[in-house]
């Protein structure tokens, strides 16, 4: 494991292109902010002016990537001293290495084509600048958690881009669900960042330094119960960010965000944070098994059961959403398995064809008038050709058919949970947490497959008439189909090897080497007939055999259970409403009755009420008559007098 | 000495008798003439003793009173005049807008 290897004696270069990268998206934002209120007829400017300011950002880093070092290497920049407390002192300072290079490269690069795709989209939309204010206000967010150099900064940035996601969820707020989905997403990310503040602070507490390039030389000081402390508490921040269970619920509400906002934020890009923060602080993680063995369980759990929700779901962007939440699921198994990199290689394809899914389905939906259910798609590959050559290419990547970005990344993943000793409570299981993965595998392909299927095969079924979109939004979708297929083919070794550093060093051999090993060329068939058998029933059903589901369903009550179960998501909303919200409901109520409305606010207006009695005494001394104050003080100055005297 | 008697006794009376007007008055004419009369029974009472004393300390703050008075006078005339004016009444009962 040579993670420990980039220490602080690293070579740093300060470089100011460096605070460009978040600068230019923060501008865009400010600007655009101040113009939410500009005339309707030049509207249509701020999606180029936030496009601009993202492309601004995604070329500096493209500058600043190529220079980029070995993997000790880092550019930094300090802006200023934020504050100091005690032993605490905190930089507002940038840092990037390779791992925040790549990251950074798909913010920006997937974040600009989607600031494209979205001028398209949102073009009827008569609050666009706000809109894309808070698009660029995402992206500065998100640069912050990619760059920032310690974890107080990562933290901001990670309050950032939740409040943006919050915003953007919301962002057709006048219907109440929309508005709903919003909360929901804020206040489950709200338990996950409780965790990951918890960690930040054992981290500091028991090392006295936030700083990632400090905290990696120091990680080993920790005794191992603290270290899986720290790491189990950092990943319930994770949890709640990335969208694994036991908090995943918020993801697919959060579709009800505009359908760029889905494909930037809660595909691409923010829902990764929990993988990078992983990443970045593997050092940490590598010294807990125990945490890092929670991490591929929890990780495979979600990857297996989104899936199988995602088989029933008629929403074409639930199915995607769900979809998400699986892929990110396998991240995690990819961490668990203490293979960073390969986790974040996932990260990287499944953005690229994530990303261009979205904005597929996007298209379709903007296509078909708004409408999302897919049982009133069917046939649009003749309609919408541009869309369908995107949606399929993306499909392919991600089902794992042979050579597209899928495959590489998918294989990887499991490769390392197949290769690596996972225990948990003294009992391996790693060869358990491969099944499940493969059988996830299968699920993934059955049910891209299908939406492909339902979506652009067969007949027409809706009643508007379709049509393809335009090039601003068919333009990005196409960019992002190319690297969905061959990004894995061209440059998946050389990327694995770029980040060697967060990586196993038995992962570390190239693509070539292991195929000559028989258990990995084994297990890459496998996966390759699972992938291709997912595929061949989805196509089999959905394209030659259409009534073949209802009649399953109509003949056996079992079929009907299981389709229902899925269909409502395995209940687990209705779960959590009635273990946790519907009590704390109660709770709140008795709480506001007694405690707020009684005791609070009886104190404070008490204390009101109080005060005006006495006013209402004291005010009859002001009659207004002179003749009544010569009076007080004539008898003041006697008393006053007869006082002295006396005494 | 007898006859310094007689003029703090009267002092005493013209002092009383403003106060009292002071107090009992509504026309803040005549508690304006009332105050002066205060003013000028404290001057009597300090000349009187001012001669029993030989001291001439008293004569002199006697001056000061007077022209005290005297500014006290425009400055007071003044105000009971923008008074008349905005209430058409001297009289303390119909000025009342502080009253609490």
């Amino acid at each position: 494991m040579n993670i420990l290897g980039s220490t602080l004696t690293g070579q740093v270069t300060e470089n100011l292109l460096l605070v460009l990268i978040p600068l230019f998206p923060l501008v865009g934002a400010a600007l655009l902010g101040v113009a939410v209120g500009i005339r309707e007829d030049r509207r249509w400017q701020a999606g180029w002016a936030a496009t601009l300011f993202a492309v601004c950002s995604f070329v500096v880093t493209v500058k600043l990537f190529l220079g980029i070092g070995d993997a000790q290497e880092a550019f930094r920049y300090t802006a200023w001293r934020w504050f100091e407390s005690g032993q605490l002192s905190v930089a507002l300072a940038l840092r990037m290495d390779r791992l925040a290079g790549v990251m950074t490269l798909v913010v920006t690069g997937v974040g600009s084509l989607i600031h494209l795709y979205a001028i398209g989209y949102m073009h009827e939309d008569e609050s666009r600048p706000r809109f894309f204010c808070y698009l660029n206000l995402f992206l500065f967010a998100m640069l912050l958690l990619v760059l920032g150099e310690n974890l107080l900064v990562m933290f901001v940035g990670w309050e950032g881009v939740g409040l943006c996601s919050y915003l953007l969820i919301g962002f057709w707020y006048r219907e109440m669900p929309n508005a709903d989905a919003g909360q929901k997403a804020f206040v489950v990310n709200r338990i996950g960042d409780a965790g990951f503040l918890l960690g930040i602070f054992v981290l500091f507490w028991n090392l006295g330094t936030v700083s990632f390039p400090e905290l990696q030389g120091l990680v080993g000081q920790l005794p191992p119960y603290l270290a899986e402390t720290a790491a189990l508490l950092l990943f319930v921040g994770a949890v709640g960010k990335s969208a694994q269970i036991p908090l995943f619920v918020w993801l697919p509400d959060a579709m009800a965000g505009p359908t760029p906002v889905s494909a930037l934020i809660h595909a691409a890009t923010m829902v990764t944070a929990g993988v990078y923060m992983v990443t970045r602080l593997g050092a940490l993680y590598v010294l807990a098994p125990t945490a890092l063995a929670v991490i591929a369980v929890v990780g495979t759990a979600t990857a297996l059961l989104a899936a199988t929700i995602a088989l029933a779901q008629n929403d074409i962007k639930k199915v995607l959403a769900y979809s998400t939440v699986s892929q990110l699921g396998y991240m995690f198994m990819a961490l668990g398995a203490a293979a960073f990199s390969n986790g974040i290689y996932h990260v990287v394809t499944h953005a690229f064809f994530k990303a261009c899914l979205f904005m597929a389905a996007g298209s379709v939906i903007v296509g078909c008038h708004h409408e999302q259910d897919m049982r009133h798609y069917g046939g649009l590959r003749k309609s919408m050709p541009l869309t369908f050559l995107a949606y399929l290419a993306a499909t392919y990547a991600i089902t794992g058919l042979p050579f597209g970005a899928g495959f590489f990344s998918k294989d990887a993943i499991l490769w390392a949970v197949y290769s690596h000793e996972i225990v948990l409570f003294g009992t391996p299981i790693n060869r358990v947490l491969w099944g499940v993965g493969l059988f996830t595998a299968f699920l993934t392909a059955f049910y891209m497959t299908r939406s492909l299927m339902m979506t652009f095969f067969g007949e027409y079924r809706g009643h508007e008439h379709p049509h393809e979109s335009p090039w601003t939004m068919t333009t990005p979708i196409l960019i992002l189909a190319v690297p969905s297929l061959a990004f894995g083919f061209l440059f998946g070794e050389e990327f694995l090897h770029f980040l060697a550093a967060w990586g196993r060093e038995d992962l570390n051999v190239g693509h070539a080497v292991l195929a000559e090993n028989a258990t990995y060329h084994l297990l890459e068939m496998i996966s390759m007939g699972i992938a291709v058998a997912g595929v061949a029933l989805a196509a089999f059903i959905y394209g030659l055999q259409p009534r073949l589901v209802d009649s399953l369903l109509r003949a056996a009550a079992v079929c009907r259970g299981v389709h229902r179960a899925l269909l409502n998501k395995w209940w687990i909303d209705e779960l959590y409403d009635a273990l946790i919200v519907a009590p704390l409901r109660k709770v709140s109520a008795v709480l506001f009755s007694v405690l707020d409305r009684a005791l609070i606010d009886g104190t404070v207006n008490g204390t009101a009420l109080f005060m005006a009695a006495n006013g209402e005494i004291v005010r009859r001394m002001h009659t207004g008559r002179v003749s009544s104050y010569a009076m007080v003080l004539f008898a003041g100055t006697i008393a006053a007098i007869i006082f002295w005297i006396v005494l | 000495m007898e006859v310094t008697q007689f003029y703090l006794v009267l002092g005493a009376v013209l002092f009383t008798l403003g106060t009292l007007g002071v107090l009992i008055r509504r026309n803040t004419i005549v508690i304006f003439m009332c105050i002066e009369l205060m003013l000028n029974s404290v001057n009597l009472t300090m000349v009187a003793l001012s001669r029993q004393f030989g001291e001439v300390s008293g004569q002199v703050f006697v001056f000061f009173v007077m022209a005290v008075a005297a500014a006290e006078a425009a400055v007071g005339l003044a105000i009971i005049m923008t008074a008349f004016r905005n209430y058409h009444s001297v009289r303390t009962t119909d000025v009342h807008d502080l009253a609490g």
